[in-house]
């Protein structure tokens, strides 16, 4: 009897080695955007003397911030096209045509991070940007970090600023020129840790 | 923005291209059976397509990635090519239904594929896109079936001719309901199967069965994706896609067997009425959506979406956008010494000013 109490507790103990060896060491906390206090919004040039402004209203993302190794760290952003926004319902709904974003082909906009340094405000991130079918890898700073806790729950906020070209992304062609090809995407995120 | 200079060129272009291969393959000086003139209207056709789409810079990416790529480089080489075979290796009318009707029923797939119809994501239904599909192939084989019927019944210019009409009206419908590339994706096949319906005219053949079938493929094609990609209401895109049947109405015993420039005359009539009742429908939602983008009065108003309807007489749409086409034509006349005047532009003119309000 006592032989065979020893060999379970011999084999428990084996198995709780083997699963803390098996299982990695908890260093990055992970978040996901909370959409009530983040925004994505965009600016583009018209006729080359003002600009439009719009928002995405519904996007998802998540990030993982290790901070004793912030190259661990990882970004994710995934933007529904069909919620973009610019205060205009017909110019809305004339942008999810194919001529624009081509919504029901296309019908998010993800970026996902490759890699991610860390500088004085923040982090440079560079990752797969992918717009109306193509990707193209692109570089930026996320600014900030600060955390808090709110009803027990720890937050860190983050922003960016990304200029991409329409034509880089198999927009029309025909359609750049009124509208400028250059956009500049503002991303505010706060993100809460899961 | 479709540019109107080159619109013109396009259908140019792709009438022209397709009327010289139809009387160079099939003209005086050679023996012109059936099958000759048949192979000859579709490689004009074909012909013509290629020249109208170079001119329009409408180059699509392989893999295509969307609708219209996919319409470019698989549907149309697809209906040219099966249409080409049925008639260079004189394929059994057994094989060649069944290859008309396969492509039938998976044109619908092509077009939709990886879109959100197909993944699920969208605001559709599931059980609806197989009942879509299968409702679009049966729709397409039926009224291929009966214009090719028709074709051989009472043969002549106007089956194809009414084709085009119905192209160039669901085109402006598309562009009307914002999608400017698709509607302008139109014009070259209107305008090559124009081109080669009048050219086989000209050496006293009737239109072939074989530009039937890519008429209506690019018809059927250029409309699903302005109705599932865009915002051509069912309604509309439906009644362009089967006015073309209207021709049968000829056919009836108390109209039948009168003139051939009054079965002409009486198709055309037929098919004129659900075309211009689509083009005032698609007039007037454009008046109510997009046409507020170039109001003064909506955009000098601090309302977006929700304002009262914003009725834009017509002369205002080319009011506006007449100097932008005009413009145009003087600096092209300018540069090239062309003729600066073009009634044809006023058909763009409500399209080009969709942009310049953006």
């Amino acid at each position: 009897m006592q032989r065979l109490f020893s060999t379970w507790v011999i084999t428990v103990a084996l198995g709780l080695c083997v699963w803390a060896a098996g299982r990695p060491a908890i260093a990055a906390d992970d978040y996901a955007f909370d959409m009530v206090h983040s925004s994505i919004s965009f600016k583009t040039r018209h006729l080359d003397i003002s600009w439009i402004h719009g928002r995405f209203n519904e996007a998802e993302g998540t990030f993982s911030i290790d901070k004793k190794d912030p190259a661990k760290s990882t970004f994710q952003l995934s933007i529904k096209a069909d919620s973009v926004d610019t205060a205009n319902k017909a110019r809305d709904e004339h942008l999810r045509q194919p001529d624009y974003f081509d919504t029901k082909q296309f019908p998010t906009i993800d970026f996902k991070s490759t890699s991610v340094k860390p500088i004085k405000d923040g982090y440079e991130v560079t990752g797969d940007f992918t717009m109306h079918g193509k990707t193209k890898k692109i570089t930026f700073k996320m600014v900030g970090g600060k955390e808090a806790e709110f009803m027990g729950t720890k937050r860190v906020g983050f922003s960016a600023e990304l200029s991409v070209k329409r034509s880089d992304f198999g927009f029309d062609k025909t359609q750049i020129g009124l509208i400028g090809d250059e956009a500049l995407i503002f991303i505010d995120c706060e993100g809460m840790r899961k | 923005m479709p540019d109107p200079i080159t619109c013109l060129l396009a259908v140019l272009a792709a009438a022209g291209t397709s009327a010289i291969v139809v009387l160079v393959l099939g003209g005086p000086g050679r023996p012109a059976s059936a099958a000759r003139i048949n192979a000859a209207t579709i490689a004009g056709v074909g012909a013509g397509l290629a020249a109208g789409y170079g001119v329009l810079q409408i180059q699509p990416e392989w893999p295509p990635a969307t609708g219209l790529e996919r319409f470019l480089t698989i549907v149309l080489p697809a209906v040219i090519g099966v249409e080409l075979l049925a008639v260079v290796l004189r394929l059994p009318q057994a094989l060649t239904l069944l290859l008309r009707a396969g492509l039938a029923i998976s044109t619908a797939r092509i077009l939709l594929h990886d879109s959100v119809y197909l993944r699920g994501a969208g605001d559709e239904p599931t059980w609806r896109v197989p009942l879509l599909l299968a409702l679009g192939g049966t729709v397409l084989a039926a009224e291929w079936g009966l214009l090719l019927r028709l074709n051989r019944r009472a043969p002549g210019v106007s089956l194809p001719l009414a084709l085009a009409a119905s192209l160039v009206c669901g085109g402006a419908a598309i562009m009307l309901a914002g999608y400017l590339a698709g509607g302008e994706a139109t014009l070259p096949p209107a305008a090559a199967l124009a081109g080669a319906a009048l050219a086989s005219a000209g050496i006293g053949r009737s239109a072939a069965p074989g530009t039937i079938g890519i008429g209506l493929l690019a018809l059927f094609g250029l409309l699903f994706l302005g109705r599932f990609f865009g915002a051509v209401p069912t309604g509309q895109g439906l009644t362009v896609l089967l006015a073309p049947l209207a021709c049968w109405a000829a056919e009836h015993p108390a109209v039948k067997n009168r003139r051939p420039w009054a079965t002409f005359f009486l198709r055309w009539g037929l098919i004129a009425v659900p075309l211009i009742v689509v083009l005032m429908l698609a007039k007037r939602n454009f008046e109510r959506g997009l046409g507020r983008l170039m109001s003064v009065e909506s955009a000098t108003s601090a309302q977006s979406g929700e304002l009262a309807n914003v009725k834009l007489p017509v002369h205002g749409l080319v009011g506006h956008a007449w100097p932008i086409a005009l413009g145009r034509l003087r600096q092209a006349g300018d540069e090239n010494g062309w003729p600066s005047q073009a009634p044809v532009m006023r058909w763009f003119s409500p399209c080009i000013t969709v942009s310049t309000r953006l």
